[in-house]
């Protein structure tokens, strides 16, 4: 029978090719006719479907359904999820045309209401009682909304609170957290020590201090965060910092102590300043020079009973071409803090590794390789010999 | 897994007038709970400690074989000189998985069958204190374990021995998969052990029946809560080294690597500060399983109780101070070397105490040799004699011979296959009936333990042989220019444990067929009588198999041997005693069921455990393959412990088909 | 029979080890006479069963495997002893207590003072080994008295064995480098001092002393002596990867005379072969495919530059054999196979201790090389000895084989090698 919503589609199926008549007439475009076309198609489809159906979802054939349809169950009740999925799928849309952070967003929103939404009428179908719907709804996205929501907000808040810590300064820093964590003590014990307090002050409470944290963390991420220095190594200015007996960046807060580490080599700058090494077993009577080993990582422990701070050196032989003149360049020589002197200046040219500065009765690890053999640098005199910077000390090293 | 279910029949409504309101069950399901009491469901989500611990034992039987079968492979690779069988390749693969499959996926899980089947039985309890976590730790173990072997499909196994040295499995020695899913399946493994221990610690503590002090615990139990605790502390430490290589391999850390400053020994120290405690976890349930054995066939109680009790507790704690003797060779220095030389003989002190006492227990008893006790004298053998060559290698400077030869894969099997896998049988034999209601033919199982006895000394001896002549293990072949001349040389020797491996399989496979003589279709093996063996100890004093509620009502303790002393009366005076028989064992456990308890109350069972455990293989495959299946797996775990936590304690109206009415749900699980 | 007492003990299945249960039982009442008996036995099984399998732990070469080998007797021994005590006292047990429908037995849980007793006696027993043990573990780490540095590093999978410049040794003015075989003067107290480039391996002379680990970024000692010159083999023992089975070494103790024409032959120039023949032709060859990796001391390239190779290149442990010397050597490829010919083997390796050094210094003649493994080898060497060397599947390390590769070598570049390396001593 002609149901109100029947003639509702039949007409605009009649509307719409109607149009469609009219703009290939006036307009000669095929798009649009494709497009009137098709909608009337669809909703001569539909006029169809609701001719035969009905306006219920009960089949107009189907008389003795009526009492046990679904149709007579209780009105489902309010949802929040449509409008949620159409605020996402607007964000999807600004998105597009804006910032790939909101589409993202919008995307993440629009399958999330998605999602809720189609559990919602799925658990609204179960039973004819709200309650247990809602039950049943409850059992299946508990699980997945409790811990992400949880980790939303745990997540939102140390974010926030990284990015307040990250705008004080350094001291500051330290002072706001002690002073965060006594006030949340402090609360803590007050909400343990009365348990007859209301909910909804605790709540309120949390709420409260929840939105500080996010307000601060806002305006401090938005202001940015305080400078940090990064430091330099010592493969990046090995040419000078290895040669200089002095202090350098590099080398402050520098490891003084090595755990007791069995097995490894140890060359020792004596108080007579010179160097010697000892080895696991007896050293071997009548060799002057360290034997290490080639293509293997020696374990080199420096220990410094000189009195004063140094550093132990090992020259490779001269650099590559192309790491000695970038080493020119980019080297600290230009560096007006640290003026080179010549000899360091001679030096740079030569493919150096070295601890960074041992104080007084310290110690060190050095990992060092040889890719080559010693007798590869027979002619060089620099080669392949351990030395330490602002002393006479040295010590060669034969690699067989 | 069916969550959402359609009804297979519409309900009735003429009958009932109006339309009812459609339980969720009848109309269109939702995540009801599993209730079955039949079918897969009700083996697939139960949390009855009994049907998880048959679980565990089916699951580690097929990994015994599977074990077993590499097992073959490898000897048959080595049964003569320059063997082509595998390749070097797989050859380092196999004996890896070997090794792996036998310790992690066999005896220990055989070993936590036995402890989830019989701890609550033994101490009065109507299950373990968490039920759904013994269900966790069962499809833990069982997921890790299958998640472990895919690595033969997906590259080949692990290459680098179960010991998994340092740096040998960083990725430029190892470029497969294959040391990927070794770690990440022993991590998976390892949250099964650590969940079960925790499990069975509080069960143990806490869930004795009345009357049952510590020291009137069987001495299964105790041995099983031993482990427990040796586990508890055990794993983590192989946890963090599995954590270590797995961000040495998966995501650039250099935990391992020697140019970064690192040091190899730390893989050794972690490793074995694990793995010593481990030979102790694989051994004492057997260990348990035969003090209960032992008495019953002797009808005398296990000798010194107290003594076996403290020895066991001592190889716990000694147990720890031992590790670095896996590593004499490694170059630790003579100091440390000394010291653990030392404390290695220092535990061979209460393991000679267990031998002792066994010994003692049988002298003055009233022997019956069936296939339990054949078993369980068998472990007193084979055990003393790979305890007598561990003394040989707990003395550093012999060791640094012997260690990574065949002495030690003696050595080793020895004390594993002749100390653990006999007292497993042994729990086999004694038990079956107990848990399957039928017993193994006593003939069959003859021929299965001579069978084994023989082929195990016959696969395990002339290793000794083998060793101390100097082949090392760990090789994909042997030469003859290293095997020495004469008729019994190496060669000869590797031929006969060869031999061996197969008189052994014979032997595995005749305890198989044992299985199927009894319990195949139309098998004439009648019900067993209800105390079979004239046992001691309280899990007899109930029907077998027990009802999903253990016992119609709590035991009352009174003795060490309970069941015993219910069953007899001394009627001898002063000095002089003299047994006789008050009870037959059935009418002790009639009288019990006489008097049940009124309501008996039973966890319900859940789906959550499965998921949870199925989200970890999916989170480890992720860290080989793609972190995006890293987070999906992250976020069906996330979902099921939610889940869980949020589900309630009992089943509700709803879950069951029909619904049942008001407080029924729990009747309605026990009266099945 | 049986080579193991605790062994032979412990299973009542055959016949003969039954018999020689009983036999011990009646003896149980003196422990000294069980002591000599079961030492007795030890030598019988030791002289039934005891093949020359090289690597055998109980044939002791040389002071530090004596030592060890001095206790393993004792150890062996007591528990030999306790074995026989232990099974005769169960085995009366089982037989003595089987059910012969004797009266159900005292349900006691035992007496605390047999308990405690039989506690203290096992102690006691340890306590009696742990005394010489310690000693021992003393003696065998003191390297000071060591008279001859010789270092070693482990890499997949060959030894590199390196003589640094020292006095020791006879004196040592020149880095010796070698690999697979360490040669020492007999008599003379050696320390390895040994490490390795890629994973840990093991050094195992087992008739020299027991094992030691050679772990990456540490050095290990171990001590070595030999009484009187011989080979002694060894193998790796530490699990070290794919051809962890062909990782093999030997000791070859000589005189000092030997031994200092062998020091003195390691040192030599480099002797260029005859132009025109073969083996320059191999020469040329080995610059082209070989040198990369391979060092030969002494040899230059066109322009007289000495050839420096550079494995680290090539070769993810950064080392390949030197093979200045290569035919000095008995053994290649990890000393997994032979240079000698099957025929030429035994006249070294059978040598007596007074020829044995002779014999090792002829090196490896035209006549006596096995031509057919050392082709294999060059023709396609992963294929003889399984190696990472698939370009294919070399992304772990960065392109870089673990072993030699296959280098497609023409059947006329191998004959021109082999020439050129049979003149490599």
């Amino acid at each position: 029978m002609f149901t109100t919503g029947s003639k509702l589609l039949i007409g605009s199926s009649v509307f719409a090719l109607v149009a469609a008549v009219v703009y290939g007439v006036t307009q000669n475009e095929a798009l649009g006719i494709v497009g009137l076309v098709s909608a009337a198609c669809a909703l001569a489809f539909l006029a169809g479907v609701n001719v035969w159906a009905g306006d219920s979802n009960l089949s107009a054939l189907d008389t003795a359904a009526v009492a046990t349809s679904e149709a007579s169950d209780d009105p489902p009740g309010a949802s929040i999820w449509p409008m949620v999925f159409a605020v996402g799928a607007a964000a999807v849309l600004v998105g597009l045309v804006s910032q790939q952070s909101v589409f993202t967003i919008g995307l993440v929103i629009l399958l999330a209401a998605g999602a809720q939404w189609a559990v919602q009428a799925w658990a609204e179908s179960a039973s004819t009682d709200s309650t247990t719907n809602a039950a049943v709804r409850g059992r299946l996205a508990n699980p997945l909304e409790y811990p992400l929501l949880g980790a939303f907000a745990v997540g939102g808040i140390a974010y926030a609170l990284s990015r307040i810590m990250l705008w004080l300064s350094k001291t500051n820093t330290i002072i706001a957290f002690v002073v965060l964590a006594t006030i949340i003590a402090c609360i803590a014990f007050i909400f343990a020590a009365r348990p007859s307090l209301k909910r909804g002050a605790i709540g309120g409470v949390l709420t409260v201090g929840a939105v500080a944290i996010v307000a601060g963390g806002v305006a401090a991420g938005v202001d940015g965060q305080r400078y940090i220095h990064v430091y330099e190594t010592i493969a990046a200015d090995a040419a000078l910092v290895c040669n200089s007996p002095e202090e350098f960046e590099v080398d402050e807060g520098a490891s003084q102590t090595v755990s007791t580490k069995a097995g490894t080599y140890t060359i020792s700058l004596t108080a007579a300043g010179t160097l010697e090494f000892d080895v696991p077993g007896p050293v071997a009577e009548g060799s002057d020079a360290i034997s290490l080993r080639r293509s293997n990582p020696n374990n080199i422990v420096f220990r410094n009973d000189s009195g004063e701070a140094r550093r132990l050196t090992l020259d490779f032989g001269p650099a590559p071409e192309d790491e000695a003149s970038a080493a020119a360049e980019e080297g600290y020589g230009a560096d007006e803090s640290h003026g080179a002197d010549e000899s360091h200046g001679d030096k740079s040219d030569r493919n150096l590794t070295c601890t960074s500065l041992v104080e007084d009765g310290g110690a060190q690890l050095i990992t060092v390789k040889f890719a080559e053999p010693s007798f590869a640098y027979a002619d060089d005199a620099e080669a392949y010999r351990f030395y330490v910077p602002g002393t006479d000390a040295e010590i060669d090293v034969v690699v067989p | 897994m069916a969550i959402i279910e359609r009804p297979t029949e519409t309900p009735d409504v003429t009958n009932r007038g109006t339309r009812p309101a459609p339980k969720a069950s009848t109309n269109y399901g939702y995540l009801r709970r599993p209730v079955e009491t039949t079918g897969w469901r009700s083996w697939a989500f139960t949390v009855d400690h009994k049907k998880i611990g048959i679980m565990y034992g089916a699951v580690a039987m097929f990994f015994f074989i599977l074990g077993g079968l590499e097992a073959a492979l490898i000897r048959l690779q080595l049964a003569g000189p320059n063997g082509t069988i595998l390749s070097a390749d797989k050859y380092n693969q196999m004996f890896t998985m070997h090794a792996t499959t036998m310790v992690f996926l066999f005896v220990m899980p055989m070993a936590a069958a036995f402890a989830n089947y019989f701890i609550p039985l033994q101490i009065g309890a109507r299950d373990v204190a968490f039920p759904r976590l013994n269900a966790l730790s069962l499809w833990v173990f069982v997921f890790g374990g299958v998640f472990l072997n895919t690595s033969w499909f997906l590259g080949g196994g692990a290459d680098g021995g179960w010991f998994m040295y340092a740096p040998n499995s960083s990725v430029p020695f190892s470029p497969t998969n294959g040391v990927d899913f070794w770690g990440l399946g022993l991590q998976i493994t390892g949250i099964a052990s650590l969940v079960g221990a925790i499990n069975l610690i509080v069960t143990v503590l806490n869930m004795r029946a009345p009357g049952m002090s510590m020291m009137k615990m069987p001495i299964f139990t105790w041995m099983a809560f031993v482990v427990q605790m040796l586990l508890l502390f055990a794993i983590p430490v192989i946890t963090v080294a599995l954590f270590l290589l797995m961000f040495q391999r998966s995501f650039g850390a250099q935990f391992f690597s020697v140019e970064a400053g690192a040091d190899p020994l730390l893989w050794q120290h972690l490793f074995w500060i694990f793995g010593h405690p481990e030979v102790y976890i694989l051994v004492l349930p057997s260990f348990g399983i035969i003090s209960e054995v032992l008495p019953v066939f002797s009808k005398k109680p296990l000798f010194g109780y107290p003594f076996v009790v403290f020895s066991g507790a001592a190889i716990g704690f000694v147990g720890w101070g031992v590790w670095a003797h896996h590593m004499f060779a490694s170059g630790l220095g003579p100091v440390s070397v000394a010291v653990f030389s030392v404390a290695t003989m220092a535990i061979a002190v209460p393991t000679g105490v267990k031998i002792i006492n066994w010994t003692l227990t049988l002298w003055g008893g009233k022997l019956t040799f069936t296939t339990a006790m054949l078993f369980a004298v068998g472990l007193i053998v084979q055990f003393t004699i790979g305890g007598l060559s561990g003394v040989t290698h707990a003395v550093a400077p012999s060791d640094t011979q012997q260690t990574d030869t065949y002495y030690i894969v003696a050595h080793f099997h020895y004390v594993i296959f002749g100390g653990a896998v006999l007292g497993l049988f042994s729990g086999f034999y004694y038990w079956w009936p107990k848990v399957f209601g039928k017993l193994l033919s006593e003939s069959l199982g003859k021929w299965n333990f001579w069978l084994m006895i023989a082929g195990m000394n016959l696969t395990f001896g002339p290793m000794h042989i083998i060793g101390l002549q100097g082949q090392p293990r760990r090789m994909y072949r042997w030469t003859e220019f290293r095997a020495g001349q004469g008729f019994f040389n190496l060669g000869f020797w590797n031929l006969v444990a060869t031999i061996g491996t197969f008189v052994l399989g014979v032997g595995i496979l005749f305890f198989l067929v044992n299985i199927w003589v009894t319990h195949r279709p139309n098998s004439k093996t009648p019900p067993a009588p209800a105390d079979p063996w004239d046992a001691r100890s309280l899990e007899w004093i109930t029907s077998s198999p027990p009802k999903e509620y253990n016992f119609a009502r709590t035991p009352q303790v009174s003795a060490l041997d309970e069941f015993f002393h219910r069953k007899y009366e001394d009627v001898g005076e002063g000095d002089k005693h003299e047994y006789v028989q008050k009870m037959t064992g059935e009418e002790v456990i009639q009288f019990e069921e006489d008097n049940a308890d009124p309501n008996i109350h039973l966890p319900a069972p859940s789906y959550w455990p499965m998921v949870l455990a199925l989200a970890l293989p999916v989170m480890a495959y992720g860290v080989i393959y793609n972190t995006l299946l890293i987070v999906a797996g992250g976020a069906i775990a996330t979902m099921a412990m939610f889940g869980w936590a949020l589900e309630p304690a009992d089943a509700e109206a709803s879950d069951f088909d029909p619904p049942v009415e008001g407080d029924e749900t729990s009747k309605e699980l026990s009266n099945v | 029979m049986t080579y193991d007492l605790s062994m032979s003990h412990q299973s009542p299945t055959t016949k003969m080890q039954a018999v020689e249960t009983t036999t011990t039982l009646k003896s149980v009442t003196s422990s000294r006479l069980v002591r000599t008996l079961v030492a007795g036995s030890f030598a019988a099984l030791l002289a039934g069963c005891a093949t020359d399998a090289p690597q055998d732990t109980w044939q002791p070469k040389g002071s530090n495997a004596r030592m060890i080998n001095d206790l393993d007797w004792v150890v062996f021994s007591i528990a030999g002893v306790v074995g026989v005590v232990v099974f005769s006292v169960l085995a009366f047990a089982l037989w003595k207590y089987r059910d012969r429908g004797q009266p159900i037995p005292e349900q006691t849980h035992g007496k605390p003072a047999l308990e405690i007793g039989l506690t203290i006696l096992p102690a006691l027993i340890l306590v009696g080994i742990a005394i010489p043990t310690v000693g021992t573990i003393m003696d065998l780490a003191e390297t000071n008295d060591t008279e001859c540095i010789v270092n070693v590093t482990g890499q997949q999978w060959w030894w590199e064995i390196d003589y640094p410049v020292q006095d020791g040794c006879g004196g040592i003015e020149e880095p010796i480098v070698t690999s697979g075989q360490m040669v020492i003067e007999a008599g003379t107290k050696v320390l390895v001092r040994g490490t390795s480039r890629d994973v840990i391996h093991s050094w195992w002379i087992p008739s020299l002393n027991g094992k030691r680990d050679m772990v990456p970024g540490r050095i290990h000692t171990v001590r070595l002596e030999a009484d009187e010159p011989g080979i002694f083999a060894g193998q790796c023992t530490e699990f070290c990867g794919l051809s962890h089975a062909n990782m093999r070494m030997e000791v070859i103790a000589m005189n000092s005379t030997d031994f200092a024409i062998w020091k003195a032959n390691q040192v030599q120039d480099y002797v260029a072969p005859v132009a025109g023949s073969l083996a320059a032709e191999g020469e040329s060859t080995f610059i082209s495919q070989c040198s990369r990796c391979h060092q030969v001391d002494g040899l230059t390239d066109s322009n007289d530059e000495l050839i420096i190779s550079r494995p680290d290149q090539n070769v993810w442990s950064g080392a390949a054999p030197n093979l200045t010397n290569f035919m000095t050597r008995n053994t290649f490829a990890g000393a997994s196979w032979d240079l000698l010919s099957k025929e030429c083997r035994p006249g070294v390796w059978d040598a007596s201790p007074s020829t044995i050094g002779a014999a090792y210094l002829d090196g490896v003649t035209d006549s006596c090389l096995n031509e057919v493994e050392l082709r294999e080898w060059l023709r396609n060497a992963p294929a003889k000895k399984p190696m990472y060397t698939d370009p294919e599947s070399l992304e772990a390390t960065n392109g870089l084989v673990r072993g030699m590769p296959y280098l497609a070598l023409s059947e006329d570049q191998i004959d021109q090698l082999v020439a050129y390396l049979l003149e490599r001593k």
